[in-house]
């Protein structure tokens, strides 16, 4: 019943050298994308989203020590770059944060578009320009046609997301890998950004990871979530199943601290504490200093991602328990 | 002389991010507002014109001597700027000399900057063992009194104006790297070029379309800013008789051949040196004013 993952993360570790010593950005990830769904990536800063989006594209500036990403049955690692180069962009494209450092200012939008079909289908000039038009359309950017030949400056800030959103469906690829779309832009133009990769994702089958920290866009637009921090994984799951019933502490807390879905009056409960500090070695569970359930064992030993049944997963001593527990 | 000690003032001029057409037609109406920088400009305009119409110009031959005419003063008849000790027309003089002061410097300039923004792109873009490599060299020459390395250079090569170019090439091209490598650091940390990447575009493509297009502006200034520098230094190594040899007219060797006649014949000296200090005034005003104009945030620290 259920097709082959598009994307199957294994054990993915990306470190950084820092003066400070390694920092494990990414420790030991696994994470499945199905063809078409949009998976979410939450978690706070610096809890090794970026780190992973970057290492799955192979385009981190720190070292992937260990793991493997299989991307249509095919470690990704293992590949040479000549190979991956004609991966990026083709078949696994990526949107970045701020629309306004993403584009080039000195070259035309429509140029820009074309640049990725000109050389991964081998359009002509003017082919590429007639294709860039019609992408620029498809992203809904008024006067399109007009608009190609445009530079950068001349849009407005949901614009140019638009151009990067054309720019990265331009191969209609398998995966689109958005970091942080609508964070830079105005919150009206956030909810038009994420209604155009919904129906982006609905005409083209493409798989998105979503990576955010806003807990309503997920909410919004996730099929699947997986809960990031410290470089782990620690909850993953159906959307609305884990905001309905959180499994790890760090969900519950993340939850708890925003105002979705509560009453008006009730107060916010911030989740106590710093998270650890890039290059930190934390005993146990990296969370353990700051969970209200922590136990002593919390803090001795290190918690796996368990399956926890429905398709669920958490990374929590006390949820391993009781899964032991159930299946004994 | 002081552009060359302080690469900084011309240091991380990277094209504003929201730049594109609105700012790079800003900057040509910011350059005619400034009164020194188009100053400078007419006198490169008017000495480029002088130098290319030599041939055609109703000039006296600058070779031709007239044992009869020394060292006459300015203003007699057939000799507007007076003649040198072998009677030769000093005004011709200047303008045959002129062009070989301004091709001199152009090709050396052309030489210094090709060379040097090869390897600032490289050691900037690639980072890492190539930048340490690349930029250990550069500190090699940087060592070297760079006056004293040209000289040194053009003793090795034999003299003459083709060695003399090479060796001012040479000498300039530390200049160039090292700015153009600060300038290529900064344009690597833009998110366009993660996105580049992220489509797919490997590195040539990369360095051709989204860094060399973005390091233009700081490049046109280093560019002006030297060749002034370059102008001295060619007349410099041909007052020393290595650059220009005779009785190719030159500047410098004007200059030196002027030196003797000092208090009787003062004019044979002044001319080449209003000359020389003319055309450097004229590209170094310029080059601040392009300076200024590409990059407004540096106009208030400046020199």
């Amino acid at each position: 019943m259920t097709p082959e993952p598009i994307l199957r993360i294994r054990g993915l570790k990306t470190q950084f050298q820092s003066a400070a010593g390694v920092v494990r950005a990414v420790d030991g990830v696994d994470l499945d994308v199905y063809p078409g769904e949009i998976v979410g990536i939450v978690g706070e800063s610096g809890s090794g989203k970026s780190a992973l989006a970057f290492s799955i594209l192979r385009l981190t500036t720190g070292r992937i020590v260990a793991g493997e990403v299989q991307f249509r049955g095919q470690n990704l690692l293992d590949l040479r770059e000549a190979e991956m180069e004609k991966l990026r962009g083709d078949r696994i494209a990526m949107i970045f944060q701020d629309p306004m450092t993403s584009l080039n200012p000195l070259m035309r939008v429509g140029k820009q578009i074309g640049e990725a079909l000109r050389y991964h289908l081998r359009l002509s000039r003017r082919a590429a320009t007639a294709k860039a038009a019609e992408l620029l359309q498809a992203v809904h950017l008024p006067d399109a046609r007009r608009r190609v030949h445009d530079y950068p400056h001349q849009l407005s800030g949901g614009q140019r997301q638009r151009v990067a959103i054309a720019m990265g469906i331009s191969c209609t690829p398998d995966l689109l890998i958005a970091d942080e779309p609508t964070t830079a832009l105005d919150v009206t133009i956030q909810a038009q950004i994420l209604n155009l990769i919904s129906e982006t994702r609905q005409r083209t089958n493409t798989a998105v990871l979503l990576i955010t920290h806003d807990l309503g866009v997920v909410a919004q637009l996730c099929d699947r979530v997986a809960v990031m921090y410290a470089g782990q994984v620690v909850e993953q799951g159906r959307t609305a199943d884990v905001f309905a019933d959180p499994q790890h502490p760090y969900t519950i807390g993340l939850l708890g601290s925003t105002p979705h879905g509560r009453q008006r009056g009730e107060p916010l409960r911030p989740i106590p504490g710093q998270p650890p500090r890039p290059g930190e070695i934390v005993a146990g569970c990296p969370f353990a200093p700051r969970c209200t359930l922590a136990e002593e064992h919390c803090r001795r030993r290190a918690p796996d991602l368990i399956h926890i049944g429905g398709g669920r997963h958490a990374r929590c001593l006390l949820r391993t328990e009781v899964a032991y527990e159930s299946a004994s | 002389m002081s552009e060359f000690s302080s690469p900084t003032a011309v240091t991380n001029q990277v094209t504003d991010t929201y730049a594109g057409r609105r700012a790079a037609a800003m900057p040509i109406a910011r350059l005619a507002r400034n009164r020194m920088a188009m100053l400078g400009l007419a006198v490169i305009v008017v000495v480029t014109l002088l130098a290319l119409l030599a041939p055609v110009l109703p000039l006296a031959d600058p070779n031709a001597i007239n044992t009869t005419a020394r060292l006459k003063p300015p203003g007699s008849p057939g000799a507007i700027l007076g003649t040198d000790q072998l009677g030769r027309d000093i005004l011709s003089r200047l303008i045959w000399g002129a062009r070989v002061s301004l091709l001199v410097a152009v090709v050396a300039a052309s030489i210094a900057l090709s060379v040097g923004t090869l390897i600032g792109v490289l050691a900037g873009y690639f980072g890492g063992l190539v930048d340490n490599v690349f930029m250990r060299l550069i500190d090699v020459l940087l060592a070297f009194p760079y006056v004293l390395l040209a000289i040194a250079l053009v003793s090795a090569l034999g003299p003459g104006l083709i060695n003399a170019m090479i060796a001012i090439a040479i000498v300039n091209i530390s200049f160039y790297a090292r700015n153009v490598r600060s300038a290529v650091l900064s344009v690597k940390s833009m998110e366009y070029i993660d996105a580049a990447r992220a489509a797919g575009a490997g590195h040539l493509r990369i360095i051709a379309l989204d860094i060399l297009p973005n390091i233009i502006a700081p490049i046109v200034v280093l560019v002006s800013l030297n060749i002034g520098w370059m102008v001295t230094e060619t007349a410099g190594l041909s007052f020393v008789g290595l650059g220009a040899q005779p009785p190719t007219s030159d500047w410098g060797s004007m200059l030196a051949d002027g030196r003797r006649f000092i208090l009787v014949a003062p004019h044979a000296i002044m001319m080449p040196g209003i000359a020389i200090v003319l055309l450097v005034f004229a590209f170094n005003s310029l080059g601040d004013g392009l300076r200024d104009a590409l990059d407004p945030r540096l106009r208030e620290g400046g020199r």
